[in-house]
């Protein structure tokens, strides 16, 4: 029997690595599911093929869905247990699907690794529920157009030292036409994601915050906010922009300024591969930062941007998280990403190393004045319905107040009232 | 682990086998000599257990070859099936023939209508007294209960108070659907009647041209027609203010700007009815010109006779011989009228504004639904508007009834 069991031992040793190694051989089908966009499904295609390399047992099929169809998809097949094993979420989504999600394996990836308002949507009652592959940074720099700058015989680029010389060459920008009407707007920051980004940095900014303490409340109906919304009411006065004709449903800011409407723009980085696929004549501009509401650091609130997340009733859940953390926090794929899609990184080291930050500003030039801003971002907190706060809330009440048809105060009473109710 | 989803073959083993048992098995029973109805009965419950535990089993014993298993696995109701078929015992019983053809018919179509049609309806009643939210998962049935729980009445009384911004919004698209129903359907009827009438006398050439120039709208795709009125009402290039600037007029900014009105009624509300009115008034215009058709001429004739002028005519004889078709059509609009969306949508997505000069019920129903997911706020917004067009259906149709024919 001594000698045996040894023998029993090792036998048992081999038949285990056998089933073990059959068990990763066994050939694996991964569906994945994203929103239509040409430069990210270039960029997610092309880290599947870099996976599926690597892992030939693994086959990784992309379905994408238009921007509405994805989102109404996520609904109904999720309860249907009809999704995909990988979903491509926006990351201040993803606690609202945390119920169907698979959580992140312990110990999986660090997240420390990417930046706080990135990954900070992924996380939910501190589990982990998917990675960010950039970050979404809606405030903090504006698009400036060069040609329009030269010819209000302005300095470009642009340095302004205060919010006031912002305003300044902003009313000295804008042309009209022989009707009055604006035909080009000095300072366009009145899409609902300049508006709304705007005003939370604003309240940053001046010192503030728009959570109350422990964050179970919004608190919006204050002195900060108030300075907030009286500086950006200041740009209308002074008649940098008019909102009516100016706005997210009519003249969107990345058109009217890739269609020389707009001299400068508050808009997001993501928007300049738009810009340049469909106007890719355009003329010389640049991003450059924007001057502070207050004396305080530029800081800014931030959605979690894109980012991939693992379905909770997929049979390889683990496979899966196994193809996120190769996408997402190995610093060459993610680079290569956020290179293709035209994307801001998520990842620290993408931005922090010194040849990745070369590779990423020779493809991406624009992000220059973005990259050094990341430090000041937060994530812009869990809410119990982002979209419905931002776009139905705050969006509509600033732009009411800036069009005339309600005061500042009005609009912060009503932004704070309608905001709490959605903890309800 | 399997690489297929067992919850959607349980769906398809259920369908596929419940359409063939109900379909076929009339046949069978009627070539039997047996009654095809009962047939049909007795082929949907054989073919839905056959379907699950042959598909199941069909499904084990392949599991080795996933992509075979899931394909023959629908064919496991055809096992109970056709055992059924073969060892159901023929009768005599000549009065039942030829009727399992039409039972083979029907019955397929009556249990696709209830599981498609009218299950779906009753779950849109059942999720309004839920605080529904497909993101969350719920209890087991249906997602019921738990994480999206039962809230009662809670949703018809906030509707009924108007108290905070859901409500708020609500009873303001109540008022915009109601407003803008209120201006198609006489405005629809006023256009569309005096122009049946005249194409009506038109020569019959002219006729079908004319008709079929106006029924051109008709058929063209919603958002193509908003996107075109899009363009007339744009601000900057559009058709309608570069005519005013011709004529020294300031442009208007139809479609945003919230202050700008005609008779107090927001210009962008103008500009979607003038859209809306395009597109769809020949449809009632062809319905009234087929019954202008129907009126005999022996009516008009001795009207004529009797002295009455061409205006006399119409007021006198043509209108009230067109009630009932004026009924039907006036039904038709406030429905669709009721159910605007695509054109909306399109042309000012519910807007300007902070609550919506032109959010519409339907508009609100799409918003809560799919874009925040409040499937339960949603649904009791669609119950109500339910409500709304019955009623207004209802009242109509005692309002225009007739009890005469010619």
């Amino acid at each position: 029997m001594k000698r045996t069991l040894p023998l029993f031992t090792l036998l048992a040793a081999l038949l285990l690595s056998i089933g073990a190694a059959s068990a990763q051989d066994e050939p694996v089908t991964l569906r994945l599911w994203a929103h239509q966009e040409s430069n990210f499904n270039a960029a997610t295609q092309a880290v599947i093929d870099a996976y599926t390399a690597e892992h030939p047992n693994v086959t990784i099929e992309m379905e994408t869905f238009t921007y509405d169809l994805f989102i109404q998809t996520l609904q109904t097949a999720l309860p249907a247990g009809d999704n995909a094993d990988i979903l491509a979420l926006f990351g201040s989504w993803t606690c609202s699907y945390a119920d169907r999600l698979a959580p992140m394996p312990e110990g999986l990836v660090d997240t420390t690794a990417f930046f706080d308002a990135a990954v900070g949507g992924y996380i939910c009652d501190d589990q982990v529920y998917g990675l960010p592959q950039e970050f979404n940074m809606e405030y903090g720099s504006v698009l400036v157009n060069k040609a329009r700058f030269e010819a209000a015989g302005l300095t470009y680029p642009p340095a302004w030292a205060s919010y006031a010389d912002l305003v300044s060459d902003a009313a000295a920008l804008v042309e009209s036409g022989d009707d009055g009407l604006m035909t080009v707007t000095g300072y366009h920051f009145t899409n609902a994601d300049a508006i709304v980004f705007g005003f939370l940095a604003g309240i940053l900014q001046n010192g503030g915050s728009y959570w109350n303490e422990d964050m179970s409340a919004f608190t919006f109906n204050t002195d900060e906010a108030r300075a907030t919304l009286e500086q950006m009411v200041e740009l209308v006065e002074v008649g940098a922009i008019d909102p009516v004709l100016f706005n997210d449903s009519a003249n969107w800011g990345g058109n009217a300024f890739f269609t020389d409407q707009a001299a400068i723009t508050l808009i997001g980085p993501w928007a300049v591969a738009f810009g340049l696929s469909d106007f890719p004549d355009f003329g010389e501009f640049g991003y450059v930062p924007l001057p502070t509401f207050g004396d305080s650091e530029p800081l800014f609130a931030a959605d979690s941007g894109w980012g991939l997340t693992a379905a909770s009733n997929s049979p390889h859940a683990d496979v899966a998280w196994d193809f996120i953390a190769f996408a997402t926090a190995n610093a060459d794929n993610a680079l290569q990403w956020n290179i293709t899609s035209g994307t801001i990184p998520a990842l620290r080291e993408v931005v922090e190393n010194e040849d990745s930050n070369a590779a990423l500003l020779e493809a991406l030039p624009w992000l220059d004045a973005n990259l050094p801003q990341l430090q000041y971002g937060t994530y812009i907190g869990s809410m119990p319905d982002r979209d419905l706060v931002f776009y139905d809330i705050i969006y509509p009440y600033i732009l009411d107040t800036l069009q005339g048809l309600m005061t500042v105060d009005d609009a912060l009473m009503f932004i704070e009232e309608d905001a709490n109710a959605t903890f309800n | 682990m399997p690489d297929y989803n067992l919850d959607a073959l349980i769906l398809y083993w259920l369908m596929i086998s419940a359409f063939v048992g109900c379909a076929v098995t009339p046949l069978v029973y009627d070539r039997k000599g047996r009654n095809p109805w009962r047939g049909a009965a007795i082929g949907l419950v054989v073919g839905i257990a056959s379907g699950q535990v042959f598909g199941r089993l069909i499904l084990m014993l392949l599991d080795s070859v996933p992509s075979l298993a899931t394909w023959v696995s629908l064919l496991g109701g055809l096992i109970g099936l056709v055992a059924l078929w073969l060892l159901v015992p023929a009768v005599q019983n000549e009065g039942l023939k030829h009727r399992g053809f039409v039972a083979g018919t029907v019955t397929p179509m009556v249990f696709y209508l209830a599981t498609l049609s009218v299950f779906p309806l009753l779950w849109a009643f059942a999720l309004a007294f839920f605080d529904y939210s497909p993101r969350r998962v719920g209890g087991p049935i249906l997602g019921l209960g738990g994480d999206n729980p039962f809230v009662g009445l809670q949703y018809f009384e906030l509707m009924l108070s108007g108290a905070g911004r859901d409500a708020r919004i609500f009873q303001n698209s109540l008022a915009n659907t109601l407003l803008f129903t209120a201006l198609v359907l006489p405005l629809n009827m006023l256009i569309t009647i005096p122009l049946a009438v005249m194409i009506e006398s038109a020569h019959n050439v002219l006729r079908a041209i004319f008709r079929t120039i106006y029924f051109l709208p008709v058929v063209t795709s919603s958002v193509g027609v908003a996107v075109m009125w899009g363009y007339i009402f744009n601000t900057q290039y559009g058709l309608l203010n570069n005519g005013l600037r011709t004529v020294g007029i300031t442009p208007v900014a139809w479609l945003q700007d919230p202050a700008a009105t005609i008779l107090g009624i927001p210009t962008a509300m103008v500009a979607v009815v003038i859209a809306y009115l395009w597109q769809d008034f020949g449809y009632n215009l062809v319905i009234f010109i087929a019954a202008l058709q129907g009126i005999p001429d022996s009516l008009k004739d001795a009207a004529k006779v009797d002295g009455a002028s061409p205006m006399q005519v119409f007021l006198y004889v043509t209108l009230p011989l067109l009630r009932p078709t004026i009924l039907v059509t006036s039904v038709l609009t406030v429905i669709s009228s009721f159910q605007v969306f695509d054109l909306i949508q399109v042309m000012t997505a519910g807007g300007p504004g902070r609550i919506g000069q032109t959010r519409v019920l339907v508009l609100d129903i799409y918003e809560n639904a799919f874009r925040f997911e409040r499937m339960g706020w949603a649904a009791a917004i669609a119950v109500v508007m339910f409500i709304f067009v019955a009623v207004l259906t209802l009242i109509q149709t005692r309002v225009l009834r007739t009890n005469w024919e010619y």
